[in-house]
């Protein structure tokens, strides 16, 4: 399979082990590449702008600067980037205030597998699958 | 002055009477039974009594009700025939029922040959100075209730960060990691593969744990406002985050619900919002938060498809919304039938808190 045809990912999240396992778990499918991985907001936008990644999974609440800000900065300077916010628990707060500054979807770390990447695939392909509308409470 | 002479005073006391117009002052004369035997004009200002009305009663009806039940009159005048006076401040009655604070003294009188003949009792109405007191001791409980609960606010919202934080993130990598570990497991032998399967199924365990500690240990949106705010602050976020439109009323006089009431009702909502997201097919939503005079009512309705509660009720977390509601004797319904938009509603007594 060709690199070019497969989507693109960049993974942010601060806990290294949760990083890596969702790094591992994404690139273990025949189309996902994971092209850079950030512990923190500001590295996940210095990533974002060296690879441009067809999707961006960030964490909620990273430490020193929020999800939401990086949001807002990337889509100001990217205004087609795809970005997908990750979640420990449906009730967090921030999910809300993510989703209304412009992130397409919440997903949430410890969902089916198969489930996120059926959501990442139907973000790369321009749907709006509204995971966590429909799911996020279960 | 006449019925001054019936009795024989000390010349002290008796220049003390003979100031019959002090008006500041409640003055009066009892004989040792405790019949009002002379009254001043202060008295008649404060107690409502003329002096012909009050001469011949019994100084016993100027206590309360409760007072008298406790036994205050006889101990009084034990303590000022022992003691020779009795200090004393406490709520008097007045002639229309209503109440002041009494501050003062009464004293027992001996006639020339040293026989006890009576009591003179010294008042002032000192309601103003209590009333101010009462209101300084409440507001004083009130900051301090305030701060503890801050402290406790603070407290749990701390723990719920660090179980957020930390034991959840360690949970979710664990499980991650197994996740990761079973897809590269080399054809997997079936008991490798059933341990970890163990393993995965505590972790999730865990963080299923994790996230209900969580979510009891933390009504954020409570901590930092009342319920008005925080359901207002539901439908703004609502509003802008879904293609509801979001309408939020608020009805009646709205009062301090104790917490426990805030929380519940802001759960149901949280709930109840919930579900008419995930399956109402809505374009509208409808929140009504009403006080009334002994509790308060909220109203979820939204202009969706509705459904048949008795067939489709579970997993929609209505038996949940009934529990909240019940727990703290209140009543929850619910009116929906499919293509009719449904209704949630919950009624919650509150006790207004005494005095």
């Amino acid at each position: 399979m060709l690199d070019h045809k497969k989507i693109r990912v960049l993974v942010a999240d601060c806990h290294h082990l949760i990083r890596e396992g969702l790094a591992a778990l994404l690139s273990y499918q025949p189309d996902i590449q994971v092209v850079g991985d950030a512990d923190n907001a500001d590295q996940a936008i210095a990533l974002f702008r060296e690879h441009h990644p067809d999707i961006a999974l960030m964490d909620l609440r990273m430490q020193e600067a929020s999800a939401v800000e990086a949001i807002k900065t990337l889509l100001a300077e990217f205004p087609a980037a795809r970005i997908l916010v990750l979640a420990t628990f449906p009730e967090d707060e921030e999910i809300i205030e993510a989703l209304r500054v412009g992130a397409i979807d919440c997903l949430l770390k410890n969902m089916p597998r198969d489930k996120m990447i059926e959501v990442i695939r139907a973000v790369y392909s321009g749907e709006r699958p509204h995971f966590f509308l429909e799911h996020g409470s279960l | 002055m006449s019925d001054y002479t019936e009795l024989h005073m000390n010349p002290e006391v008796r220049l003390l009477l003979i100031e019959e117009n002090v008006r500041d002052y409640v003055m009066f004369v009892t004989d040792p039974q405790g019949r009002i035997a002379s009254w001043n004009v202060g008295a008649q200002r404060v107690l409502g009594y003329t002096a012909a009305e009050a001469i011949g009663m019994n100084c016993a009806e100027l206590f309360t009700p409760e007072d008298r039940q406790k036994g205050a009159v006889e101990l009084e005048r034990s303590i000022a025939l022992e003691t020779g006076r009795a200090e004393d401040e406490r709520w008097h009655l007045r002639k229309d029922g209503s109440v002041f604070w009494g501050s003062g003294i009464m004293t027992a009188l001996k006639d020339e040959q040293r026989r006890h003949c009576g009591f003179v009792k010294i008042l002032r109405d000192e309601t103003k100075r209590k009333v101010a007191e009462q209101e300084l001791a409440l507001a004083h409980e009130r900051s301090l209730n305030h701060v503890q609960q801050n402290a406790v606010l603070q407290e749990r919202s701390r723990l719920a960060q660090e179980l957020h934080d930390t034991l959840s993130q360690n949970l979710t990598a664990i499980n991650l990691q197994l996740e990761a570990m079973r897809q590269v497991l080399p054809g997997g032998s079936d008991e490798a593969l059933a341990f970890l399967g163990k393993a995965q199924a505590m972790a999730r365990q865990g963080i299923a744990e994790a996230r209900r500690s969580v979510w009891a240990l933390r009504p954020d949106i409570l901590e930092q406002s009342n319920l008005l705010a925080a359901l207002m602050r539901i439908a703004e976020e609502t509003r802008a985050a879904t293609p509801l439109a979001v309408r939020c009323a608020i009805e009646g006089t709205s009062m301090a619900l104790p917490a426990e009431v805030e929380d519940h009702l802001l759960r149901i909502t949280q709930e109840a919002i919930t579900n008419v997201l995930r399956h109402a097919d809505a374009t509208e939503l409808r929140l009504t938060l009403r006080f009334e005079d002994d509790g308060v009512f909220l109203q979820v309705q939204d202009n969706g498809g509705g459904f048949d509660a008795q067939r489709n009720g579970r997993g929609f977390g209505l038996t949940t919304m009934r529990e909240r509601a019940e727990s703290l004797g209140g009543n929850w319904t619910i009116v929906t039938a499919p293509g009719q938009g449904t209704r949630v509603e919950i009624r919650l007594p509150v006790r207004q808190p005494a005095g």
